[in-house]
């Protein structure tokens, strides 16, 4: 997808995380895969729509690109620096070029702190030292994101979840980051809201040249925002590429699923195919296809994890189906 | 105005199943009492799906909770207004008159299926419950209809599952659960509160496929509340838009979304973003803004509660409510611009 150009700003290849499950004297009863293998690159400005139901690992791959936690495999590159190599000191300065937007924006603000200070910290941290120019830089984001620069001493809890969420995001830009990772940022608003911090972002994304990899489940977010889209499920990406074309003309069977799931405002839509199956009793084990249990297309072959098959430039797909069509 | 000049009453039957009628719901807060609900008509008719949208605040979920009479004690109370369900009028009720009909004439499942649930109850036990207490049944009778029960919301293997706690059902199911046990009774309403807004959108359209065939087969009506607008236009076959505490468009599905009157239903369509609208690269244009916030409850406004957010006002907004007015069969609009009838 990229071959064409520059270096991408970020570029991820074979992360893989598995959690530890314990018991309760503290030996190893599981390891649970989260993420597994997944890459994929995000050129300079542009915007990657990692999209997934609960618990697809979409959160926590945003997690592993900004090493907030760390991976158990895999490459992250930012600018063509290896995240995961990178020393303390080196990570450090690097933290400033990647921020991250909360979803919950009533949990992610130290309710003890002004929004002044809460936005300020980060300038502090990354050693900003004069006082004057702190107050400047945190007035004119405030001002950038809609709220009135006379409110900095004010606390989280006298704004409301589109107010705060403006505040999440002054307090990201602040730091003039390269990249954002936004996890789920809209999806505890008002649909009204919603479109207001939908528009901000993209302005801001535009006027600042930022890259950013935007997490949500709401296909339709997703497709208003990213350029490309990778779909993940149970840690794995099984579609990625070029957000009209995923859309227009899904190839993985649960991307379709997904895809015919999302209700039209067309009044009385006929009524579509639904996945056969639920996903309840989380047959997880056996390896495999990640989306066999609920596949209405399996094949025995499905019993192996699909390859990556890339159809077309920048179009992947990790399906038995389309294996064998790489063009 | 006489009532005759509401073109839509020609064609409703005489007695909807449930008529809501400017109802006026109060709660104590620290700041004094407020009016979340100030004047809601609702008319739901038999065997249909009725959708109620808004965002948070709107006061769609208090209204449901004032018709089961399940508000919050003792800071709220129904200040005026009527509920009038089948013969009685639920504003009126006493609590053990109430208890009669909750769960069996009216039943209601909420957004999170797993605090609705007993976690130490089996959920065979709970789906049963309901039988045992309005129907009289021996405990044993009740657990093999809630098994029957089980079997129709789609649980796989019901006879075994009935023994399973809720923790070892994943959201789905459990909102299964909650819909066998609503159905337990054979309601004539079911109150759906945002029922699969804590759910996946896979797992969200079965529900809702479950409740159309439940709606299909004992032909209950079901109150439909969300703030997803593509449920609704998918699902329901009217609609009210609500706002501020009342309701300010209703009109069938099809109305609402070809022809939305209202400032406020226009607004919010538009800044619903939809899939397919990407094309050749192109960033997609800005999704409209309803500028401003939902009122602030303390301080209502003497006019219309969405003036200070619209692009249409005119002076008599600030100063006047206006009514909801019918402005084609069976569309109604609460706005001085655009609910003036199209002849």
């Amino acid at each position: 997808m990229t071959t064409a150009l520059p270096l991408p700003l970020l570029s991820v290849r074979g992360l893989s995380k598995s959690f530890v499950h314990r018991n309760w004297c503290g030996r190893v009863i599981r390891h649970i895969p989260a993420v597994a293998d997944v890459g994929f690159d995000v050129a300079r400005g542009r915007t990657l729509g990692l999209v997934g139901e609960s618990g697809c690992g979409k959160s926590t791959t945003g997690r592993l690109v900004l090493r907030l936690i760390e991976a158990d495999a895999g490459d992250v590159r930012f600018d063509g620096v290896d995240i995961r190599a990178a020393a303390p000191a080196r990570m450090r300065t690097l933290r400033r070029d990647m921020q991250l937007i909360f979803q919950d924006p009533y949990s992610s603000l130290n309710p003890r702190l002004t929004i002044g200070g809460l936005i300020e910290e980060g300038l502090i941290v990354h050693g900003v030292r004069n006082r004057g120019e702190r107050e400047d830089r945190v007035a004119a984001v405030l001002r950038r994101v809609g709220i009135r620069p006379e409110y900095m001493g004010r606390y989280p809890n006298e704004f409301s979840g589109g107010q705060r969420q403006r505040i999440g995001i002054a307090r990201a830009l602040v730091l003039r980051p390269r990249l954002i990772v936004a996890d789920e940022p809209v999806s505890a608003l008002d649909v009204s809201v919603q479109a207001q911090v939908l528009n901000l972002l993209a302005e801001i994304q535009e006027e600042f040249g930022l890259t950013a990899v935007f997490i949500a489940h709401d296909m339709a977010v997703v497709e208003h925002v990213s350029e490309e889209i990778a779909v993940m499920y149970r840690g794995r990406i099984v579609e990625r590429g070029r957000t009209e074309e995923v859309i227009a003309d899904p190839l993985h069977p649960y991307t379709r699923a997904l895809l015919d799931s999302v209700p039209s405002l067309r009044p009385r839509a006929p009524r579509r195919a639904r996945p056969a199956r639920d996903d309840t009793d989380g047959e997880r084990g056996g390896g495999g296809c990640p989306f066999r249990a609920r596949c209405d297309l399996r094949m025995p072959i499905c019993r192996m994890v699909p390859p990556n098959t890339e159809v077309r430039p920048g179009r992947v797909v990790a399906c038995h189906l389309h294996q064998g069509q790489a063009g | 105005m006489a009532v005759h000049a509401d073109p839509s009453a020609s064609e409703l039957p005489v007695s909807p199943l449930l008529d809501v009628s400017r109802l006026v719901v109060e709660i104590d807060t620290l700041q004094g009492p407020v009016r979340p609900v100030d004047g809601v008509d609702l008319r739901i008719e038999a065997g249909e799906i009725f959708g109620v949208v808004g965002e948070s605040g709107c006061g769609k979920s208090l209204t449901a909770l004032s018709i089961l009479g399940l508000l919050p004690r003792p800071q709220g109370r129904i200040r005026s207004g009527s509920i009038r369900f089948e013969d009685q009028d639920l504003a009126r009720l006493d609590e053990r008159d109430l208890r009669r009909i909750r769960g069996n004439r009216i039943a209601m499942i909420f957004q999170e299926p797993m605090t609705s649930l007993n976690p130490v109850l089996g959920i065979g036990d709970q789906v049963a419950e309901a039988l045992v207490i309005h129907r009289g049944l021996s405990r044993r009778d009740a657990l093999a209809q809630a098994i029957h029960l089980l079997e129709r919301v789609g649980i796989a293997d019901a006879r075994h599952r009935a023994h399973d706690f809720p923790h070892r059902l994943s959201g789905g199911m459990r909102q299964r659960v909650m819909i066998a046990m609503a159905m337990a009774c054979r309601p004539k309403l079911l109150i759906a509160d945002e029922p699969t807004t804590a759910l996946d959108v896979t797992i969200q359209a079965q529900v809702l496929d479950l409740m159309d065939d439940l709606k299909a087969e004992d032909g209950v009506a079901v109150l439909l509340i969300t703030h997803n607008f593509g449920i609704v236009a998918e699902r329901a076959a009217r609609v009210a838009v609500m706002y501020g505490g009342v309701v300010v468009e209703e009109a069938s599905t099809e109305q609402l979304f070809e022809q939305p009157r209202h400032p406020y239903t226009h607004g919010l369509l538009a800044a619903v973003p939809q899939l397919g609208r990407r094309r050749d690269g192109m960033r997609p244009h800005p999704l409209s803004e309803i500028p401003g916030m939902v009122p602030n409850l303390a301080r209502p406004a003497p006019g219309c509660a969405f003036a200070d957010r619209c692009a249409l006002r005119v002076e008599a907004c600030l100063r006047e409510r206006p009514p909801l007015a019918a402005v084609a069969p069976g569309h109604r609009v609460r706005c001085h611009v655009t609910g003036v009838s199209a002849q």
